[in-house]
This record gives structure tokens, sequence and C-alpha cells, in this order.
């Protein structure tokens, strides 16, 4: 799902109403019913983070200054964009300019599965071994050298890079993604 | 200029996030089997569920659009290429329970409904800002449809008036990217 944080405030207000979610957000014990957090404001989604902490954390497995510092962007150049088994960032790479970055776990999917999909999309595949995991390295036909990595770790678990210009190293960014999310769990 | 403006609000959220406490079994494990193997997978999807730029562009009569995440599990569309605009993407899970989704956008969205297209059951879902700051109405819409253990997701998101019926223009993509699978 589209990621309600930062971008649905114009900009106009936004530094302002940055240090607002964070008062709120941390600042702040809700007592009573719950109630849909900032109506009359702007909409928040605290309440159902704080209800149901699980269920917002699937993109958290690796911090954004980790993602941030993985493609080369400054830890407050990169922004969340959607959530959920399929996460997306945007950074600004401090000289080769945008680079999106995807993650996704399929609890019940498969390398094989994912195999299976990057040959009918005609992907470039590559296996290989990340921290002693089957893996597999997918690059597009996209000029700007797009690449993915799949790895067999409870259902599957992605990687993607896509540069929005050319002359980034895509997979090794991707891989060493795939190496750090792989190490969270020894 | 404007990503770094906006960016500046994630390490805050982020640390507030880790003080709520990080325990969980959300973490993948490795080389555990789990229930891998014994998913039923839907239909096969084109990349970007068969929907070209310009499509999206005429659906949505957003110009610049740029294809900024084109890969194997969706695309994702912005003005400029840069996240302070609109935003529209289509992603597709394998192997990923379509309820945890929907669940996730009963907790975060205005209104979350059945809906079934082309003989396909799931959920739309709609933001509705009315008397707020921004004030745009219902200018995000998700539509999620189910397939055996997979599902597809539209997700048409406006930030500024006038625009076209967001859930509306997230139908006609599903619709699309439905009648696309192979």
């Amino acid at each position: 799902m589209r990621a309600t944080t930062g971008r649905r405030v114009l900009a106009g207000v936004m530094a302002v109403l940055a240090v607002a979610t964070f008062t709120v957000g941390c600042g702040r014990t809700v007592e009573g019913t719950a109630t849909k957090a900032g109506a009359g404001d702007v909409p928040r989604n605290d309440d159902s983070e704080k209800k149901y902490p699980n269920l917002l954390k699937e993109c958290d497995v690796l911090t954004t200054d980790i993602l941030a510092e993985t493609v080369g962007a400054d830890p407050l150049d990169i922004q969340s964009t959607f959530v959920g088994a399929i996460c997306r960032w945007q950074a600004l790479n401090q000289t080769s300019g945008l680079i999106d970055i995807t993650r996704f776990w399929f609890e019940q999917g498969s390398l094989d599965n994912e195999r299976k999909v990057a040959q009918s999309l005609n992907y470039q595949i590559e296996s290989r071994r990340i921290n002693g995991v089957d893996s597999i390295v997918l690059k597009t036909t996209d000029a700007n050298g797009a690449c993915g990595v799949a790895s067999d770790a409870a259902g599957v678990v992605g990687w993607w890079v896509n540069p929005q210009q050319p002359g980034v190293d895509a997979c090794g960014m991707a891989i060493k993604l795939m190496e750090l999310t792989l190490n969270t769990n020894s | 200029m404007l990503v770094a403006a906006a960016a500046a609000m994630i390490p805050l959220l982020a640390a507030c996030s880790d003080s709520g406490g990080s325990t969980g079994p959300d973490v993948p494990q490795t080389a555990g089997p789990g229930p891998a193997g014994a998913a039923k997978h839907g239909p096969s999807f084109p990349e970007c569920g068969g929907v070209s730029d310009e499509e999206v562009a005429k659906q949505t009569r957003v110009t610049g659009l740029v294809n900024t995440a084109k890969n194997s599990v969706g695309c994702q569309w912005l003005a400029g290429g840069q996240i302070t605009g609109p935003h529209f993407s289509f992603s597709w899970y394998r192997g990923s329970p379509i309820g945890r989704e929907r669940k996730t956008e009963e907790l975060t969205r205005t209104s979350v409904e059945d809906i079934n297209i082309e003989g396909h059951d799931g959920f739309i879902a709609y933001s509705d800002d009315t008397g707020t700051v921004t004030d745009l109405g219902i200018s995000l819409c998700e539509v999620g449809i189910q397939f055996d253990d997979d599902f597809i997701e539209w997700s048409v998101s406006f930030d500024q008036k006038p625009f076209p019926d967001a859930c509306e223009v997230v139908k006609e993509l599903t619709r699309q990217s439905i009648v696309n699978a192979k």
C-alpha cells in the first residue's frame, strides 16, 4: 500500500508538520477510545502502529540509514513510498541522482517461482549463493542497469535497485542489501 | 531539493518506530522452508501489469511521469521521477496473503470495501481528506485483487487538484492488468 508518510504533506508546510508529526508520534499517549489520528488535521496513521506493532514493520528489516548508506545517499535523502510485503523507497545518490529501492518478502513464495517469473519476463538470471543462501541475481534490459536479487529465505525475500541514471553498480548495491538482510538473522 | 525536504521526516519517524519495540517474527529466517512450495500461484503478469507508461499518463491525466522502479514485482510512476508529486504503482505479490494487506488498509484508510473486477475478488480502499489542510477529497485509491495465493495491487494517489476520480482510474488500470494476465 501507498506509504502515507511525508508526501501527503504539501512542500510549503512540510518542515513545520514534520516537527508536529514527530511530537505527536513519540511524545504523547492518547487515552480512551482510539480515534483516527490527526482527525481534523492531516490524516496520520499513528494508531495502527501502536495497536498492531508488527503489521507495518515489514519494511523495517534494514533501517533507512543502512539503505541510504548502501546506495550512496545521505541518511536524510531517502523516503519510503510504498509499504507492505512490497516496500519501495527513493534515495538520492550523492553523485548519480535518484535511485529507487524495492524490497519484497513473500513468505509463501519460493525462489523457484521467482526464477520462473524472471524467465517469463526475459530477465538475465545468474544463480549464486549469498551468505550461503541460494539466490538469483536478475538484470533487466533497463538502460540504467536495474538489478535485483532474490534469496531462498522463509519463502523468498528480494531487493531491486533501479537507478534513474546509468553508471551505478545496482547489482553490487542489491547484493549488499541482501547480505545485510540475511546477516540480521544470525 | 523537495526530496531532501520530505526525507527529513524519515529519521524522526524511524526513531519512533524503533522505540516501539522490535520483537516479532517478521525477520526472514535463513534456511527455513516455511510454507514455501505449498503456495498455489495465480496467473503470470507482464512487466507493469502490461500497462504502458502512455496508458498510465492517459488514465491519470498526469504529464511527465517517469517509470522509476520497473522490475519483477511491479512498477512505480512518479512525476519527473520524484516522490514529491502524484504516485501511481502496480505491484504483484507472489505467495503473500492479501488479507494482511487488506488489514493494513483497514487500519489506515477511510474506507475498505469488497470489489469484483473481471470475475476476480478483492478490495478497494480509499482515503478522503476532505476538511483537512490538504483538502483534496478522495485523492488516494487502491485496489487489490486475489489470484489464489497471489494478488496484485494498483495504487493511485494524486497530490493536487484537478484530478480524475481516483477510484475510477485505479479500477480501470486493474481491469487492464487482469485482462493482460496469462
